[in-house]
């Protein structure tokens, strides 16, 4: 290894569209993917870390998050409600696809408190909402029959009280 | 809330490959490794754009599916029973149990719900419970909840949540079922508004990690009024404990002397006291904090009249928001490096008995600083009560003792503007209780 601390060391990451990205490395330990790679690798990592499942827009996004995450954490004063506010924005920023890609993303990529915060998002997004609603959030297929999902519904029907209606 | 709560690890899906459908992730690093020796050349980025249009579409897998359902009341989660065949049962396996009353229109119905879960979910584990069941009568249904706790702490809970208000009475009586005491996978408890009528047991919880009781009194009849915290020590294992939340608890005590009851939390490393008091204003002479290992320690809006003593050798964080009138803090720690303290008021305080405690809170803090003549950095962080500082300090000219303080930190909040103009004076007073010529004061 260097000479160089860890905190200064740049790692850089490459999208499935090719674009590369400059991490601190104190950042990318929060892409516990990335982590392992190159705690893994035998070198230095000096090449472009590829990410063949991420995309530009994502990665993108998910730095973005981290970077202003570690900025909140690292001030003196507690930032919790900067916080709270950057990350009500940041969910609302996207469209329902955005989301869902992001999820996939920041899945693979390992990153806890992200996932966990995109997750619960996605948690108060479908509650309470009718089911065609969650089916075009997931883009998942009804392959019930009508009767069948008809008496679904009924064995069921305390689940279904108080919820939008279809 | 209970802190290093960590639901549905997203690290499941690391384990759960059999399940993955072959879009997702793989393992990290033959993946990363493999790619690497990929050439992506241009031509390939259309077939990327397709294959990632399909991606982005289709579904998510089970385990990230479990994570977001495990965000929602179970009732809710159920209702994805519905949304296609592949989605009948995923609701069976997700790892958390969450039921609330209130979503209910009758208890009865609750119940009924309840059971249904218990008997239709599979076998896979539970990793948190949530428990809420919002009582319109004075009595909470024990057959439920021991039922509730028997199914979770045979499939592997580790967390626990409970809350048994009842809207008449507030906290019913409840015998808190033995399976919760021998579950060995148990970690985290929160149990609110109920009051435990087995305040002994022949077993107690023996890897408790994390404990937040709020709104939570022991029966008097068989507790030690000597140690009101014995049975607390007893039954739920104040050796294993890292973190201890104590919130809205009346305690009973006839002694006379200290009390001491965390000297025996040998792992805690974080404890909160908050809105705590004695029945029938019966308090020790001094209440004393002295955990060992305690890291961080917050004191608010309690109602002790005595004294509060802080002995806790390795401590590094002090919160205290606003006690009762009488109520004051001291400290009694080997070393002040490092420590920060971070005093609060609320807003609107201007009547004189208050005024009258913050002086006493002042001064609890002066006796500290002057008692550690050793200590080099000390920290200390002001709201509102900097405004008194500055006259309380000139009330006491005895504090002009040797200090070897070289520098002294103040943080101040930039919400209250007001106190800056006292700043001059409390540092003078700072400067000159030092000894030191190179003593440094550090605003920020």
């Amino acid at each position: 290894m260097s000479g160089i601390s860890d905190t200064e060391r740049m790692i850089t990451l490459k999208t499935v569209e090719g674009t590369l990205f400059d991490v601190k490395s104190s950042i990318a330990k929060d892409l516990k993917t990335v982590q392992a790679f190159i705690d893994d690798s035998d070198d230095d990592v000096t090449s472009p870390i590829p990410l063949p499942n991420v995309f530009t827009r994502e990665l993108s996004r998910i730095l973005d998050y981290l970077n202003n995450h570690h900025r909140f954490r690292s001030g003196i004063e507690k930032a919790d409600e900067e916080m709270a506010r950057y990350d009500a924005e940041f969910a609302k920023s996207m469209s329902h696809e955005e989301l869902k890609a992001l999820i996939l993303a920041a899945n693979y990529l390992n990153v806890k408190d992200l996932l966990e915060f995109l997750n619960q998002t996605v948690a108060d997004v479908i509650q309470n909402k009718s089911v065609e609603f969650v089916r075009n959030f997931f883009g998942i297929e009804n392959d019930y029959t009508p009767e069948e999902e008809e008496k679904l519904r009924n064995e069921n029907e305390w689940a279904f009280n108080g919820v939008e209606q279809d | 809330m209970i802190e290093g709560f960590d639901q549905c690890n997203s690290m499941l899906c690391w384990e759960d490959e059999a399940e993955m459908p072959k879009v997702e992730f793989q393992e990290s690093g033959p993946a990363l490794k493999k790619a690497k020796k990929t050439i992506l050349a241009a031509e390939n980025v259309d077939t990327y754009e397709v294959a990632e249009s399909q991606d982005r579409l289709g579904d998510l897998p089970d385990c990230l599916i479990h994570h977001i359902l495990s965000f929602m009341e179970t009732k809710d989660a159920i209702r994805t029973c519905v949304l296609s065949k592949r989605w009948r049962y995923i609701w069976a396996s997700v790892p958390c149990l969450n039921f609330s009353s209130k979503s209910f229109n009758r208890l009865v119905d609750f119940k009924k719900f309840v059971l249904w879960v218990l008997s239709h979910r599979d076998d896979s584990q539970v990793k948190v419970l949530i428990y809420y069941r919002f009582g319109v009568d004075y009595a909470t249904d024990q057959y439920l909840l021991n039922k509730v706790i028997e199914y979770a702490t045979y499939h592997g809970v580790e967390e626990i949540r409970i809350n048994l208000r009842a809207k008449t009475s507030g906290s019913p009586p409840v015998e808190i079922p033995l399976p919760l005491f021998t579950c060995q996978s148990l970690k985290r408890l929160e149990l609110k508004d109920c009051n435990p009528t087995n305040v002994s047991s022949p077993v107690g919880c023996k890897s408790l990690e994390t404990l937040h009781l709020e709104h939570f009194s022991m029966y008097p009849a068989a507790a030690d009024f000597m140690n009101p915290f014995s049975s607390l020590a007893e039954l739920f294992g104040f050796t294993t404990l890292t973190t201890l939340h104590l919130n809205s608890f009346t305690l009973c005590y006839t002694g006379i002397d200290c009390l001491n009851p965390f000297a025996t939390c040998v792992n805690l490393k974080n404890l909160h006291l908050g809105e705590m008091s004695f029945k029938s204003d019966l308090n020790p002479k001094d209440f004393v904090i002295s955990a060992p290992k305690l890291k961080n320690l917050s004191l608010m809006c309690n109602r002790f009249k005595c004294k509060i003593v802080v002995a806790a050798p390795t401590l590094t964080n002090f919160s205290y928001l606003y006690s009762t009138s009488c109520a004051f803090f001291e400290f009694s720690l080997p070393s002040l490096d490092g420590l920060v303290i971070d005093i609060h008021e609320p807003r609107d305080q201007l009547e004189k008995s208050i005024r009258r405690k913050r002086e006493e809170t002042l001064h609890g803090l002066i006796n500290m600083i002057r008692g550690h003549c050793k200590s080099e950095a000390v920290k200390l962080s002001f709201c509102t009560v900097a405004v008194t500082c500055g006259t309380a300090v000139f009330l006491k000219p005895e504090f002009y003792s040797c200090s070897k303080l070289k520098s002294l930190n103040f943080g101040v909040g930039s919400t209250y503007k007001i106190f800056i103009s006292n700043l001059d004076n409390i540092t003078a007073y700072f400067r000159d209780c030092s000894q030191h010529a190179d003593f440094e004061i550090l605003t920020i």
